[in-house]
This record gives structure tokens, C-alpha cells and sequence, in this order.
């Protein structure tokens, strides 16, 4: 449903997240990086989405137990998108008096006559970009043409964003005991999830303060700019590499069938939830035809026999629930920060971390799992600083970079983590119902008691967690291969992988993206943990598009690592003996600062 | 001017282009996702035309069948419950009857916790409830074992002063006219009309 209030709200976001970019590009000075026109827009689309949620929650915990009035909910988008726009408008300004669009012109001209090297190139060009506009376009039209209808997008989250609304934080909404009850603790309001973070919920409550009432259709067509803000940037990122890279990864992202469905036309792999996860792998059934039959519905609908079971496909990602948000900030937070170590050989400024910082904190204000994302990031970081710094040592490349890197990657996580702080101060209020992993991890290794309600279904010792190994795995193979949600992504980068492992491991090692595929590898691992200790029946589970719905939290890294595999540079496949900035071909502005 | 920011940074090496193989796979990997995303916004657009097109919210939202939270019984007590009862009004929720079945799609007290407020929806048991699927049945279980309120109970909705209930089946279907609101009337929970100009057989 568009509205006024959600067009200004877009409009607030987007010149926000502008601002904030350039203001970080002041505090950057002479080190500042050249960006893209693309590269801005999306990540100032990003900022300002990660920027306004958190502004809002912030100031409705500092409130407490009464809501933020509908006036200062415009304020606190409106008030940032004034200096957000003035700052870009100066900023632009100076760009376009230097020429900086001549820079931009001279790079389409490039692309241009790079596309019209191969046979039929520049119509394929022609063809990709259209195809690229269109299902950004879609993505728009998709998710401001239906309204907000899906179980977690309103029950989730939806809801905590009505509770803040109306409500504030930390009363009976949150589950938080109400102070009259001395004794009845046996009666009270509920919430489903209840200390998710409010992340999704405060964009809500941006735009009921512009609608002067809560509508979680009105926010809806804003979810469509998480995906086309992260195709601006993949684009610009690939496009340095080769302008067919930067169309087939950019393509991939915007047509990934998942960001669109979970529910699919025809399931090609099925089995049976009541069967329990113990019969899980042996009730798996393979029906290939439905491929065909997806296929064929997908154009057709139920008009022929074969089509005529199919289902009409419906999914999360644009109606509202936080996976495709988490994702694209987190991906997106974690390649900005990637940019300030040496080997990622990319220039790189002060902005890059202090926006890779606010990019993080967005991603934890959507999602619990943002914060085991960062976690796994600090250690996909940490395990190649450590690397690169025994190798700098041995060929005696100076440390001043290496702790610039570190400082980098600090300054980054801080940001995250102050951001982040005041959600963390009142979420130990709040109770958590069903999802404390944490204690099932401990109660798996007996460092903790199970509690006397207990699920049948969760581990209690490391026999019992063992043996749920090959249903998690089968469960993730059999998301790996679903063409039909993820199209060939996932096959692709594990053929890449195993490609590069088998011809060239130590340059795998030493690739510019090592640290990202790592954390791509890290979050698999976590996410495999976390189902192995999960009270939840996993046959049931995997039949609500787990782990799917957890993939899509990587999938931007995974389309950018693949490709970069793929359209490798020389360096990278035939090594230049240093992998550091040595042999860096674009200059690091701060490097010469 | 001299600002370093409109420094071109020099173009990189061409990129090595990949093999044969992977270019057919990566041309793969582009016509399935096309062909498949491409179908569904065709399919999507058609049925979006057909059923949504010009239409207000509440009209699209009962064109998606599978939310019960949309169907139309549903709405019009939800609809009735904010007018009668201002925001911020406590209600307890009390089953009256469940399926032979759990089914997760009769999870009323989540439907109704969500579209009733800011009126407040209370329920005995309230993190059964707000578990996902793992355990609404227990909550169920619950309430079919312990129909009616216990002391402590009793004495939770008197601590929170709650003046009004609302009496439902947990069926399948959301069953409108076997929907009662009751309120506290000097220690008596009395009916009260939640249809008065309507006639009885809804």
C-alpha cells in the first residue's frame, strides 16, 4: 500500500542515509575514497535504513514504559534527513564543479566498449541492465501491491513495533511481569519472540508516526529498498572487476527466487512432518518432474494438468520479516569493513568503517542473529588479521598497516556494539521463550540442568546432539540444491570453492576475499549448530523454509565471493609472491595520506 | 580544486575471464533464475490485476485464503472489539472449546492479541501461548485440562483488574456467533452484547 507517510519516510531515509555518508566522508578528510554514483545511493539507502530504526528504538527505550509521540516519530525522520540533505546537496555540489561526472561517464564509455569486444555484446548488455531494472522494479511493485499477511511479518514483528507504538518498551507487551502481579504469575499478555530486537518494528513505527495510526502495509513497499539498495552496490563493486561480472552477480541477487517465495510451485523434494525428524532422511522423497511442472506453472499457473496442483508461491523476504533485512545490512556492514584490511586490495576510507559500523548495528536491530553474525565476522576477521600478520612478520611488511587493519576492524564492531548497547541493557528484562540457545549448548555438554519442561525433541547430551548431525546436514543439503529458491547460487559457489581448492589452495588462501568466505563458511557452521540444539522437531522445521530463511542472512557475501571467484584477477589465480598492498593495482588514497 | 576524491583510480587488469564451463553454468545460473523469477512476476501480476487491482486493503487482504486472520468472521468481531472496548482495556481470553486436533492455523490468541490492540489481550499460561508451534499445543492441553480458572489464576486477574472477558472456541474455523464478551458487574461476569443490532442467528 503506498502512502504519503511511507513515501516521506523512504524520502528520509534515503537523504539520511545520504547524509550520514557524507558526513563520515568530512570526518574521512583528504583520505576520502572516489564512490560511484551507484555505490552512494545504495549505501546511502542502507545507512539510512540501518540509521532511523535505531535512532527510534533508541529513543523509546530511553522513554521506557510510555510510547514516543507521533510528532517526534516525524522529527526523528525528518530532522535527520534535513542535514542528511543539505550535507549531500554540498556535497554533490562540489562533485559535480570538479567534474566527478565526467569520471562516471568515462567509466560507462569503458564498460561499453569492454561489452563491445564480445559478439553480441552490447546487446547482452542491453538485455542484462533491462533485466536488472525490471526486477528492481518488480521487487518495488511486489511489495507495494499486497499487503503485510505472513505469520512472522505480523506476529514477529509487526506486533513489536505496534507495542512500541502504542505502548513504548518494557511493559506488559514485552512479557515483562507486570509489577501488580504479586502472585498470579499465571496470567498475561504474550508476544511471540518477545526479545527479538525492535529493529523492523521501529521502521513500522516511523511511518505510523508520519500516518498518525500503526499500518504495517503502509511500511511494506519500503522493504523493497533493502534489495535494491544491496544490487546498487553489488554492482559497483563487480563492475571493477569486469562489467559482465557485475551484471551476473548483481542479476542473481535481484532475481534470486527467494526474495521473492519460500512456498514454492511444486516441491521437488518432499517429506513427511509427521513423521518426525527420527524418519526424516528416510521418508525424503525426490520427484524431479516437478522442476518441469514449477517451471511450466510459473508461466502458466494451474491451467494444465500437470500445473494443476501447483501452489501460487509466497514468502517472507518482502512482507516484513527481518531475514532479508538482517542479511543485506550485515553482508553489506561486513564488505565495508573488509575493505580496510591490505589483502582486500580495494581503497578504502575512514567512511567505509564508520558505515560498515552502523551497517552492523542495523543488523543486530533487526535479528538475534545479528549478533551471532558479528560474532562469527570478528572471528572470520581475526583468524586472517592473525594470518596476515605472521606472514607480514616473515617478509617483514610493516606493522603501522597491520594495525591500522586491526584499528579498522575495532572501530567498526564499536560502533555496532554502542549502537547496540541500550537494546542489550533492557533485553535481559525481557523473557526469552523457546529460542535460549545459549543453555541449550550447555545443557548438551551437562554444564546446566535441563529444566523440567524441557522439549522432547532437544538434546540433552552430546549422543543425543550427535545424532541429529546427519538430519541438519541432510537438511542443508537438500536447501543447497533447491533450485527452485535459491536458482544455482549455492551449487555455484561450492563448485567455485572446490575448484580454486583443488587448483590453487594457497591462492585460496591468499585471496582478497578469504575472510568473507570464511564468515560465509562460519555463520553455515553456527546456524548447523544452533538447529542441531533447537527444541524444535526438525522435520517440522525444515518445512518453514528453515534453514533457507538463515542462508539468505549470507547470500549477498556468497553472489560476491562466487563471482570474484569466478572473474578472478591474474593475481589472484597465479599469486604475485606478497598478497599484501605491495601489489595492490588500485592505490590506497590513505596509504599515500 | 585539488580533492582527492575526484581522483580516478586507475582502471584494474582485466579481469581473467572464465572458462567455457563456467561460463555456461554462470549462463545457467542466469536463465534459471530469470526464467523462474520472471514467470512468477508474470503470474503475480496477472492475479494481482485480476483480484487486487483498484481495491481497498480490506478487500485485498480477504483475497489471501490461506490467513485465517483475514477471513471475514474474524475482522468483524476484531472490528466489534475495538469499538466497544477503548484502547488499553485488559481482556481475558478464555477457550470455551478446542478441535479434536491442534491445528497451528487456531491460534486465536496470537490473531487476536495482534488485531485487537491496543486493547490487551490476556491469557492463563501466556508463554505457551507465545511459543511458536513447539507449544501452543501444551497450551491447549492446558485449557482443556484445567477449563476453568484456579485460585492463583483468579487472583492474577483480580490483581490486574481485569473487567472483561471473552469467551471463544479454539476451533479450526473462527466460529463469529459462538464469540461472547462478559463483564465484571459486582464480583458477576455478566454478557454483554457485542452484536445489539444485529439479529440473534449471527
Amino acid at each position: 500500500m503506498i502512502t504519503f507517510a511511507g513515501i516521506v519516510v523512504a524520502l528520509c531515509v534515503w537523504f539520511s542515509g545520504l547524509g550520514l555518508l557524507e558526513a563520515f566522508e568530512r570526518i574521512a578528510g583528504r583520505t576520502q575514497r572516489t564512490r560511484s554514483i551507484a555505490e552512494r545511493h545504495g549505501i546511502g539507502l542502507l545507512l539510512g535504513l540501518a540509521l532511523l530504526p535505531t535512532i527510534y528504538a533508541i529513543v523509546g527505550i530511553a522513554k521506557g514504559n510510555s510510547p514516543i509521540a507521533h510528532g517526534t516519530g516525524r522529527w526523528l525522520a525528518l530532522g535527520p534527513a534535513i542535514v542528511g540533505a543539505a550535507l549531500y546537496a554540498f556535497g554533490a555540489w562540489q562533485r559535480f564543479k570538479a567534474g566527478a561526472w565526467r569520471v562516471e561517464i568515462e567509466h560507462a564509455r569503458g564498460a561499453l566498449q569492454a561489452a563491445s569486444r564480445l559478439p553480441l555484446g552490447v546487446p547482452l548488455l542491453a538485455s542484462g541492465l533491462a533485466a536488472i531494472v525490471f526486477f528492481a522494479l518488480f521487487a518495488l511493485f511486489y511489495a507495494s501491491s499486497l499487503p503485510v499477511h505472513l505469520f512472522d511479518s505480523l506476529f514477529h514483528f509487526a506486533y513489536k513495533g505496534k507495542v512500541m507504538f502504542w505502548e513504548g518498551f518494557g511493559g506488559s507487551g514485552w512479557m515483562v511481569r507486570s509489577p501488580e502481579l504479586v502472585d498470579g504469575s499465571g496470567v498475561g499478555r504474550l508476544m511471540t519472540h518477545p526479545n527479538y530486537p525492535p529493529g523492523v518494528g521501529a521502521l513500522h513505527c516511523l511511518v505510523g508516526s508520519w500516518l498518525g495510526r500503526f499500518s504495517e502495509d503502509a511500511t511494506r513497499p519500503l522493504m523493497a529498498l533493502y534489495p535494491v539498495a544491496c544490487a546498487l552496490v553489488i554492482f559497483a563493486w563487480m563492475v571493477r572487476r569486469s562489467i559482465w561480472a557485475a551484471i551476473v552477480a548483481t542479476l542473481t541477487w535481484i532475481s534470486l527466487p527467494f526474495l521473492y517465495y519460500s512456498t514454492v510451485w511444486a516441491r521437488f523434494v518432499t517429506w513427511s512432518i509427521t513423521g518426525g525428524e527420527e524418519n526424516y532422511i528416510s521418508n525424503l522423497k525426490l520427484d524431479p518432474s516437478a522442476l518441469w511442472t514449477s517451471f511450466l506453472a510459473s508461466w502458466i499457473g494451474q491451467r494444465s494438468k500437470v500445473t494443476r496442483q501447483a501452489n501460487m508461491p509466497d514468502g517472507w523476504m518482502l512482507d516484513g520479516a527481518a531475514d532479508l533485512q538482517q542479511g543485506v545490512l550485515f553482508c553489506l556492514g561486513v564488505l565495508l569493513v573488509w575493505r580496510c584490511l591490505a589483502r582486500a586490495r580495494e581503497s578504502f576510507d575512514r567512511a567505509d568503517i564508520l558505515a560498515g559500523g552502523v551497517l552492523l548495528a542495523g543488523a543486530c536491530y533487526v535479528k538475534n542473529e545479528g549478533l551471532a553474525l558479528c560474532a562469527v565476522a570478528v572471528v572470520g576477521f581475526g583468524l586472517t588479521w592473525i594470518f596476515d600478520v605472521l606472514r607480514a612478520r616473515r617478509s617483514n611488511t610493516a606493522f603501522q598497516e597491520r594495525w591500522r587493519e586491526f584499528a579498522g576492524i575495532a572501530t567498526a564492531f564499536a560502533i555496532a556494539g554502542l549502537l547496540h548497547a541500550p537494546w542489550l541493557a533492557i533485553r535481559g528484562d525481557i523473557p526469552s521463550v523457546d529460542e535460549d540457545y545459549p543453555q541449550a549448548i550447555r545443557i548438551v555438554f551437562g554444564l546446566e540442568a535441563p529444566p523440567g519442561n524441557i522439549s522432547e525433541d532437544q538434546p540433552q547430551n552430546v549422543a543425543e546432539a550427535l545424532a541429529r548431525v546427519p538430519i541438519v546436514a541432510t537438511g542443508f543439503a537438500v536447501a543447497f540444491v533447491n533450485v527452485l529458491r535459491w536458482n544455482l547460487v549455492w551449487v555455484t559457489f561450492f563448485a567455485a570453492l572446490a575448484t580454486w581448492l583443488v587448483a590453487r589452495p594457497k591462492q585460496l588462501f591468499l585471496h582478497t576475499l578469504t575472510p568473507i568466505a570464511l564468515m560465509a563458511i562460519g555463520t553455515l557452521t553456527a546456524y548447523g549448530i544452533i538447529l542441531i540444539v533447537t527444541p524444535w522437531d526438525l522435520a517440522i522445521l525444515f518445512d518453514t523454509a528453515i534453514p533457507d530463511r538463515l542462508l539468505l542472512h549470507v547470500i549477498p557475501i556468497v553472489i560476491v565471493v562466487t563471482t570474484a571467484l569466478v572473474w578472478r584477477f591474474p593475481h589472484e589465480w597465479f599469486g604475485d609472491g606478497e598478497g599484501t598492498r605491495a601489489g595492490a593495482e588500485e592505490p590506497r588514497s590513505d596509504a599515500s595520506a | 580544486v585539488n580533492d582527492p576524491t575526484l581522483t580516478a583510480a586507475p582502471a584494474p587488469p582485466p579481469a581473467v575471464l572464465p572458462p567455457l564451463p563456467h561460463l555456461l553454468g554462470l549462463a545457467l545460473l542466469g536463465l534459471v533464475g530469470c526464467i523462474l523469477t520472471s514467470g512468477f512476476a508474470f503470474r503475480y501480476f496477472v492475479i494481482w490485476e485480476r483480484d487486487r487491482k483498484g481495491e481497498t486493503i480490506e478487500v485485498q487482504r480477504v483475497t489471501i485464503e490461506e490467513a485465517p486472520w483475514f477471513k471475514k468472521d474474524f475482522t468483524l468481531v476484531v472490528d466489534r472489539i475495538r469499538e466497544v472496548l477503548p484502547p488499553g482495556t485488559r481482556v481475558f481470553l478464555e477457550p470455551t472449546e478446542f478441535g479434536k486436533e491442534d491445528n497451528q492455523k487456531a491460534r486465536w490468541m496470537l490473531y487476536l492479541t495482534y488485531y485487537c490492540h491496543p486493547v490487551q489481550i490476556y491469557v492463563k499460561k501466556p508463554v505457551w501461548a507465545a511459543g511458536t508451534i513447539v507449544d501452543y499445543p501444551q497450551w491447549n492441553n492446558y485449557h482443556r485440562q484445567n477449563p476453568t480458572v484456579n485460585m492463583q489464576e483468579a487472583l492474577a486477574l483480580e490483581e490486574l483488574k481485569i473487567e472483561w472477558k471473552l469467551r471463544m472456541p479454539f476451533t479450526w474455523e473462527f466460529l463469529a456467533g459462538e464469540v461472547y464478551l462478559e463483564r465484571l458487574v459486582d464480583g458477576d461476569w455478566v454478557a454483554y452484547d457485542l452484536w445489539p443490532f444485529e439479529p440473534k442467528q449471527r
